[in-house]
């Protein structure tokens, strides 16, 4: 299936599709982007109008200094690259996630705002984005004691039911990321560069088509190594997962060191560091500027759990897993009772799905209530206890994605936070992936 | 603002130099809607209604108003000149990027980056091609203002020449954002193929025109013997007016034929996709040369495969003659339609022989390849980081030509299993299960079409009613000129007792060169130390075989008798005569050796014995085979065909220091004689000069 209207738009206004050439304007940052996106909003037009109209006519009243009608107008010209990119990476099996598609990783967007990334390029299972995790961060070049720390730390937050979400580099990132996915766990690599390359790399397909690991990059897949990618793609890092643990790094230098302080000073996740014997280490100046020590040496001792917030932890609930339904060719998500196929160590298994249980009643309440209040007889599902449901329910209307009313009970559906999440469109998938 | 009727009008004036032009009937409204819609449109309309029109006059109002070049993606592998000086009237630059001026490409390049062109044209093939479009047409791509796609009709499945670089064309449009203009043209398509491109690209809107032909005059003829179509050829070839095309199903018989037209005083070429000629840097800058020579008319016909006739546009081509009958009537349309554009009167006569049937089972039933070698491959990549092919043929007992179309295959689909990254073939993490239902499909519905054309061959009706219907033109009217509205032959079925045994005596004699390998593959040859090119001191001279496995001529004669356990007295004569009197090697042999079997001891040496008592030499079993080793012909690529051979052969000591001729009876790879060749040459013998009965290298 191809990418919609609307995913075209953001990535022609957003994303490079070759190497940057010179007095090329360049394609709107992050947060360019969420400018223009508010603006248009406000204005109530689709991006995809741009796509439509004579752009000039379009984003006539619209004034910026960085974001002029010129710039707009060259980088919507970029259809025809737009089209041989986009057919690459469909052919690859990649898909693309703009902010308004549903399965767009919602601590992204809670922690980053306007900074969140337009678009996620990515291959594998996309619903591992929204499952947290633990982050575990380091170097390319690590010693051979702390690679072995790593992989068992991996295989540690495998077996204990989280994912690992890391960078998919050589060093620390791979280590962890293998780690868990040897104990069949899941993990998420949030990459730099070279999204194609690594995802056809025999390291990781395997996983990829188990559906035990999804990657994901910010940058155009053929990007190669860029050093400001590679320090722009860190807090993604720490923001798709719910607490992270650094394993080295050089103080004041470097990308581990960078990203960690900058978690420090944005609070985004609790940050623990290994420790080591270096006193000289940045691990010591981290914990001096807020992160902790993880005070245990052997990663088997440790509960991984305890590390997140005492309000991220997930629940207890019941066995669901989401699941991207390939025979479903719009790729949009749907609810599947666990048919106990889930790789993950049975027992550790709960809590991880009862908070997926929660990510899935919550979806299935949007598309129950897109069209029209509905009543809690309508909510019932088979698989969800009564107390359940009013506990699920209580929380959605607390975080303000429902209304409830009275007189009969019924719940309606709050007006989208998001921008153009509304365009239910979205279901649309937008995944290269399948045709 | 540009872009309305009258502005548009005068520029097809200046286009075609004629002042009081007037649009034919749609092509305004195409132009209306590529440029002031955006819209995606598909025109079905005869070769000659003026498609460059369409889009020359698109592209000059949309440069007027600053978008960026078209892109024309054609199988033509130039414009035609008679496009290139309507293109020069309106001022559009057009830039063709193709293999022959690889040179140029970073110039052009820029020319686009500069925005100096108005205009690229490349093929389908390019476009097919990752590291092309990564490298050169990704960076320009960003300015593209209107794409145009020539015989769109190859995108569509039931289309008679699927083609793959169409089917990754298809993809390409479908992720073209819906700002992007475009425009497919196809001369040749009916309904359900253009249902088909609708479903494919979706949204696209459909343009039909009428696609009979008035000047044509279309005659259908059964003569099952080539000796009798050869003759035909012969002597109503000159009668044909104009120059024309002979249509042929394989390469060897466009050789074969243009061969036997030239000896026969008709000046005639072969022409197909990889045809070569020694005063052409490659293939296509011949072809370019070929496509010159017909359409300038200084020859008389080129002889054909259907790699003639995409996009192929000349108004005064007098004649299109099939030798052996197409696979479609789609296909036939498409090649016959190419005549009689601007004149008065022109010939379609479709021949049809007793081996056209076996040639498109052979065609149907490799089209798609094996699920045994897509799982080979597959698996063999999947255990990688990604390989280039000459790591996967050493890995896999597939032929290079099995494994480029296994991958070719697999890499149209999309999401596809393989992707050729930075050089590389890589194994995607897409689960993959090949379609079987649907290739069985799709080669039944080729069956259907083939009877179709044996329905046409065969029609009572007006012929032209016939293509017609099968391309639903709406309301076709008997076209009163063809054989069967006149009840008579238009060109005379008869040709003469003595020409038929002219052909079937040259049909005997079409020997062909025998080249062996001048480069072995690395490592393959550990105990006898070949490596890389052989040196010129160990090398075979350029030899004979008299016939392929088979063929018309001598070919059944050998297929028979290797079943049988011996040659005929008639095939020993025949080489003899070949050698003496056609062939005439030089230096002469001076003795004779053979290649030795362990399996059949017998059936090459008393060859080669007769062979050597009728030239009046000494034959000496020089060569012999001290070890058992697997069928060559079970060997599927370079590598392993070397391997297999290495430490097979000994020469012993009776070897003679002249120069030798090395018999065999069938070759394939042309390995076997390679090695014997050089053994022979390290031992002592003089130039070693290799024949043989037939040739079993599959059909092209
Ligand atoms: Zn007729």
């Amino acid at each position: 299936m191809s990418i919609n209207n609307q995913t075209q738009a953001v990535l022609l206004l957003t994303t490079y599709f070759g190497k940057p050439m010179k007095d090329e304007p360049k394609p709107l940052s992050p947060t360019e982007w969420g400018r223009l996106a508010h603006w248009l909003k406000g204005q109530k037009i689709l991006p995809e109008t741009l796509l439509q109209q004579d752009p000039a006519d379009v984003m006539a009243g619209w004034v910026d200094r960085t974001i002029t009608p010129g710039r707009i107008r060259h980088l919507l010209d970029r259809a025809g690259a737009l089209g041989l990119a986009a057919e690459k990476w469909a052919r690859a099996g990649l898909w693309v996630l703009t902010r308004a598609d549903p399965a767009y990783p919602a601590r992204l967007k809670k922690r980053l705002g306007n900074d969140s990334p337009p678009v996620l390029f990515g291959c594998g299972r996309r619903n591992l984005l929204n499952l947290g995790g633990i982050a575990i961060i380091g170097s390319r070049h690590a010693s051979e004691q702390d690679l072995a720390f790593t992989s068992c730390l991996g295989s540690e937050v495998a077996r204990q039911g989280l994912s690992v979400v890391s960078g998919g580099a050589r060093g620390v990132d791979e280590a962890a990321m293998l780690g868990a996915l040897e104990r069949e766990g899941t993990a998420v690599g949030v990459l730099s560069d070279s999204l194609l390359r690594v995802a056809t790399s025999a390291k990781y397909r395997k996983a990829l088509m188990a559906k035990d690991l999804v990657l994901v990059s910010p940058f155009n897949p053929d990007a190669g190594f860029d050093v400001g990618n590679a320090m722009a793609r860190n807090k993604y890092i720490y923001c798709l997962a719910d607490a992270a643990i650094v394993i080295a790094a050089s103080k004041e230098r470097g990308g581990t060191w960078n990203g960690a302080v900058e978690n420090l000073k944005k609070g985004w996740v609790p940050l623990w560091v290994k420790s080591h014997q270096d006193p000289a280490s940045g691990n010591s100046e981290l914990v001096k500027r807020g992160a902790q020590w993880l005070t245990d040496t052997e990663p088997s001792a440790l509960s991984v759990r305890d590390l997140m917030e005492p309000e991220d932890q997930p629940d207890s609930g019941l066995p669901y897993v989401l699941a991207l339904d390939s025979s479903v060719s719009d790729g949009s998500v749907e609810y599947r009772p666990e048919s106990g196929s889930v790789n993950l160590p049975a027992a550790d298994k709960e809590a991880l799905d009862s908070q997926r249980g929660y990510d899935l009643f919550l979806h299935r309440l949007k598309q129950l209530t897109a069209e029209a209040p509905a009543t809690p007889e309508q909510l019932k599902s088979s698989d969800v206890s009564g107390a359940q449901l009013r506990d699920w329910l209580k929380r959605a209307v607390s975080e303000g994605h429902v209304r409830k009313l009275s007189k009969p009970v019924r719940y309606q559906r709050e007006p989208q936070q998001d921008l153009f999440d509304d365009t239910d469109s979205a279901s649309a998938g937008h995944g290269v992936a399948k045709s | 603002m540009m872009g309305d009727r009258d502005q548009a009008c005068g520029l097809l004036r200046q286009a075609l130099g004629i002042a009081d032009a007037d649009f034919r009937p749609g092509q305004w409204e195409a132009i209306d809607a590529l440029v002031n819609r955006r819209e995606k449109l598909l025109v079905v309309q005869r070769t000659g209604w003026g498609k460059s029109s369409v889009y020359f006059i698109a592209t000059r109002i949309l440069r007027d108003r600053g978008s960026g070049p078209t892109l024309i993606v054609s199988p033509l592998l130039a414009l035609m000149r008679n496009q290139i000086e309507a293109a020069d009237r309106l001022r559009i630059k057009a830039l063709t990027v193709n293999s022959t001026n690889r040179k140029e490409w970073p110039a052009l390049m820029q020319a686009i980056l500069n925005d100096e062109a108005d205009a690229l044209l490349i093929s389908p093939e390019r476009l097919a091609n990752d590291e092309f479009v990564q490298h050169v047409l990704l960076p320009v791509a960003g300015r593209i203002g209107l794409l145009v796609v020539d015989e769109v009709h190859c995108i569509s499945d039931w289309g008679h020449d699927f083609r793959p670089d169409y089917r990754r064309l298809v993809n390409v449009l479908k992720h073209m954002p819906e700002n992007m203009p475009v425009l497919g043209t196809t001369a040749t398509a009916n309904n359900r193929v253009l249902e088909d491109v609708q479903d494919q690209l979706g949204g696209i809107q459909i343009q039909r025109g009428p696609l009979m032909r008035e000047s044509l005059v279309l005659q259908t003829l059964r003569l099952p013997d080539q000796s009798a179509r050869l003759a035909w050829l012969v002597e109503h070839i000159p009668e044909l007016p104009g120059t024309g095309i002979v249509y042929t199903l394989t390469r060897r018989d466009a050789d074969q034929v243009a061969d036997w037209l030239v000896r026969n005083g008709i000046e005639a070429k072969a022409y197909y996709s990889d045809v070569e000629s020694p005063e052409f840097p490659d293939s296509d800058a011949y072809r370019r040369h070929l496509e010159d020579l017909l359409r300038d008319n200084r020859i008389k016909a080129l002889v054909a495969t259907t790699a003639l006739g995409m996009g192929y546009d000349k108004p005064d081509l007098g004649f299109v003659v099939h030798y052996q009958a197409p696979g479609s009537i789609i296909t036939y349309y498409q090649q016959v339609g190419r005549a009689g554009r601007a004149i008065d009167r022109a010939f379609g006569v479709l021949l049809s022989g007793r081996e056209d049937e076996e040639i498109h089972e052979f065609f149907r039933g490799s089209a798609f390849p094996g699920e045994g070698q897509v799982n080979a491959i597959l698996e063999l990549l999947a255990g990688s980081d990604g390989l280039n092919e000459r790591q996967i043929e050493r890995s896999v007992n597939l032929r290079k030509g099995q494994i480029e179309k296994v991958l070719t295959f697999l890499s149209v689909d999309s999401p596809s299993p393989v992707i050729r990254d930075a050089g590389l073939w890589k194994r995607t993490p897409v689960e993959y299960r090949m379609d079987i239902e649907h290739i069985q499909r799709l080669t039944r519905q080729r069956v259907v079409e083939w009877l179709e054309v044996q329905d046409y061959i065969d029609s009572r009706e007006c012929l032209m009613v016939f293509l017609a219907r099968v391309l639903d033109d709406e309301n076709p009217r008997p076209c009163g000129k063809c054989a069967q509205c006149l009840g008579r032959p238009v060109v005379a079925e008869a040709y003469s007792h003595a020409s038929a045994v002219e052909a079937a005596r040259f049909l005997r004699q079409s020997e062909l060169p025998l080249e062996c390998r001048r480069q072995v593959a690395k490592d393959a040859f550990p105990q006898y130390g070949f490596s890389g090119n052989l040196p010129e001191n160990l090398r075979a001279e350029t030899g004979r075989v008299l016939s392929r496995w088979g063929d018309a001529g001598w070919g059944q004669f050998v297929a028979d008798d290797k079943h049988a356990g011996r040659f005929r007295e008639e095939l020993v004569c025949a080489l003899a005569e070949m050698i003496r009197d056609r062939w005439k090697p030089d230096p002469m042999p001076t003795w004779v050796t053979c290649v030795p079997s362990l399996s059949r001891p017998h059936l090459v040496p008393d060859l080669a014995q007769r062979l050597a008592v009728l030239l009046g030499l000494p034959f000496v079993a020089a060569v012999t085979k001290v070890q058992t080793n697997e069928p060559q012909k079970l060997q599927q690529n370079r590598f392993r065909q070397c391997a297999n051979l290495d430490g097979v052969f000994k020469i012993t000591d009776d070897v003679l220091p002249g120069p030798v001729l090395l018999v065999d009876d069938m070759v394939n790879s042309t390995w076997t004689m390679t090695v014997v060749a050089a053994l022979l040459r390290q031992a002592g013998a003089g130039p070693v000069l290799p024949v043989a009965l037939a040739t079993t290298s599959a059909r092209d």
